[in-house]
């Protein structure tokens, strides 16, 4: 009975693996960082406002989901939150959302720092992951997350962010929207 | 009523033994998840990886099993529990009718071939096989 009990056991483990077993899994891959959730995001929260042009603020992504900052159809002074993910283990599964959020009275306007999704190249993200992985030339390195919003200054418009690490060093690839390297810095 | 019962019922009761078969397996083999990766699994995330991860319940502790897809970059899609089960029991299903009708076209056509029973006897009664009319006589000895 016990030994049954026992084969049952270690039967029910065989070809399985183990969460952390998956996250080095991901990592040796590159880290996970999917542009697919990009678009896929953009599509569904422009289902859920109902409209055809979203005005962004910002993209955060990691692994398996992307944090989007939308600015409100309706009030252009005013951003919500969307969360869209691919996975219900690591941040949830479809789009969450709209959570309100909160902004300064002595905040600079939003028409500055908003743009247009098309507008940040985010057809080239995938390649700028790779890219970013060769260029922060880290040995056993991944892309941990990746951000996209309006440049701090100068017009060249949204670039993207993208760290790498290999646990000891961090390196952040700044791309613009035609996929350009405009900075690489050692953190 | 006979004609259709009897279908219905054939049916009902692969769908129980495939699904019984199905949660056994399950039970002592989890990665048979991966099976159902090229159904389930997108184009461009084609490896498939199921994960064990321990929820907490009223009871206690508990492990579920949950299938992955992951493409080259590690970019990956949590596909899920019941999608795969459904899958797997699907194919064992159609497995099972496929031998529960093999089975029942084989006995149908055992039954067409068989030589159909003689109205006057046993083709072996000598009676019968013996021409109209003639004599049975002995044959000498």
């Amino acid at each position: 009975m016990a030994a049954g009990a026992g084969v049952l056991v270690l039967g029910g483990c065989i070809g399985s693996i183990e969460r952390d077993d998956f996250d080095d899994e991901v990592r040796g891959r590159g880290g996970g960082l999917d542009g697919g959730l990009l678009t896929d995001a953009v599509d569904a929260i422009e289902a859920d406002l109902g409209v055809d042009e979203l005005r962004v603020q910002s993209f955060e992504v990691r692994p398996g989901y992307v944090i989007v900052q939308v600015q409100v159809p309706a009030d252009p002074e005013a951003l919500d939150v969307y969360r869209f993910g691919s996975s219900g283990l690591y941040g949830g599964r479809g789009l969450t959302g709209p959570t309100p959020v909160p902004r300064r009275a002595d905040a600079p306007p939003l028409d500055g720092l908003v743009f247009a999704p098309e507008d940040a190249g985010l057809d080239a993200f995938d390649d700028m992951v790779d890219e970013a992985l060769e260029v922060a030339e880290l040995d056993g390195g991944y892309a941990t997350d990746a951000a996209v919003r309006q440049a701090p200054s100068g017009d060249i418009g949204p670039v993207t962010g993208v760290t790498v690490t290999d646990d000891r060093s961090t390196v952040v690839v700044t791309f613009s929207a035609d996929g350009t390297v405009v900075e690489r810095a050692q953190r | 009523m006979t004609r259709i019962v009897k279908p219905v019922v054939a049916v009902a009761v692969v769908a129980a033994v495939a699904g019984f078969v199905t949660l056994m397996v399950m039970v002592a083999y989890p990665g048979a998840f991966t099976w159902t990766a090229p159904v389930l699994c997108p184009a461009d995330q084609p490896d498939p990886y199921v994960v064990r991860y321990t929820t907490q319940t009223r009871d206690g502790a508990g492990t579920n099993f949950t299938l992955f897809c992951m493409g080259d970059h590690g970019d990956f899609t949590e596909v899920g529990t019941w999608q795969p089960l459904g899958v797997l029991a699907a194919g064992v299903g159609a497995a099972l009718l496929a031998l529960v009708t093999a089975l029942a076209v084989l006995a149908w056509l055992s039954r067409r071939h068989r030589p159909p029973d003689s109205p006057t006897g046993s083709p072996f009664d000598p009676l019968a096989a013996s021409p109209a009319g003639a004599p049975i006589v002995d044959p000498p000895l």
